[in-house]
């Protein structure tokens, strides 16, 4: 999951002699605080919706329309660039994990592990270092494995549990899955 | 323990960067009923030798 998800992706990849690739989950911003998620949303797959959050918010049904059109326009512009045009691999009967470098609303991975289901994964499984206890249950119920290194109850933000949280750029990104992609050639 | 510290906050960093991240994860990962064979290396390669 872009971007640090990536970084976090090579070292497991190469760990685990597993296949890397990247997938662009995009999340739903509500229309009068972006930082919060109302849902999430990915090319080829149906959306998830944080109805909670929606029905809180009193976020109208058109905006949401207009969003999910503005944020699958979105992804598939970063996947274009992340990836290119290289075909996705096959992934019906195998196992796919998904690794970012945290979860925090967890909107985005769980729009990402229905897309796994869908694409005919025979196992998903989600590896994040850092998830807010209060939301493995969440994350639990959309794939079959959820694996991590704590998950604290008190969770301000991914970054505080990290010495350095260096932003990933988007050319980091791309460097990182042509070296791997050289690699396995 | 007081009631803030048993909240699970954590004035230190528990890693120093992704990279020490995904290693902690890869070699040893949390999670419900994960059992001796946690270790996703380990798990890896008893799939590939079909263990």
């Amino acid at each position: 999951m872009p971007r640090g998800g990536v970084a976090l992706g090579y070292v497991i990849a190469k760990a685990t002699g597993a296949e890397l690739d990247i997938i662009t989950p995009r999340k739903l911003k509500d229309p009068y605080e972006p930082e919060l998620a109302i849902g999430a949303v990915m090319p080829g797959v149906s959306a998830f919706l944080n109805d909670d959050v929606i029905a809180a918010r009193g976020v109208y049904p058109q905006y949401i329309e207009e969003e999910m059109a503005r944020e699958v326009e979105e992804a598939s512009r970063r996947l274009r660039a992340y990836r290119g045009s290289r075909p996705y691999p096959e992934l019906g009967g195998r196992i796919v994990m998904l690794v970012d470098d945290g979860i925090a609303t967890g909107a985005t991975m769980m729009v990402a592990a229905r897309w796994a289901r869908g694409q005919g994964a025979a196992k998903v499984m989600v590896a994040v270092p850092f998830i807010p206890k209060e939301t493995i249950g969440s994350i639990e119920r959309e794939c079959d494995e959820v694996l991590y290194i704590a998950a604290p109850e008190f969770f301000m933000a991914i970054g505080q549990f990290y010495a350095e949280f260096l932003q990933v750029t988007d050319s980091e990104v791309v460097d990182t899955l042509k070296e791997y992609w050289r690699q396995k050639r | 323990m007081d009631d803030f510290a048993q909240s699970g906050f954590n004035e230190e960093p528990i890693v120093r960067d992704r990279s020490e991240a995904a290693m902690l994860l890869a070699e040893k990962p949390k999670g419900r009923g994960l059992g001796p064979l946690g270790c996703l290396r380990c798990r890896a390669e008893a799939l590939r030798w079909g263990t």
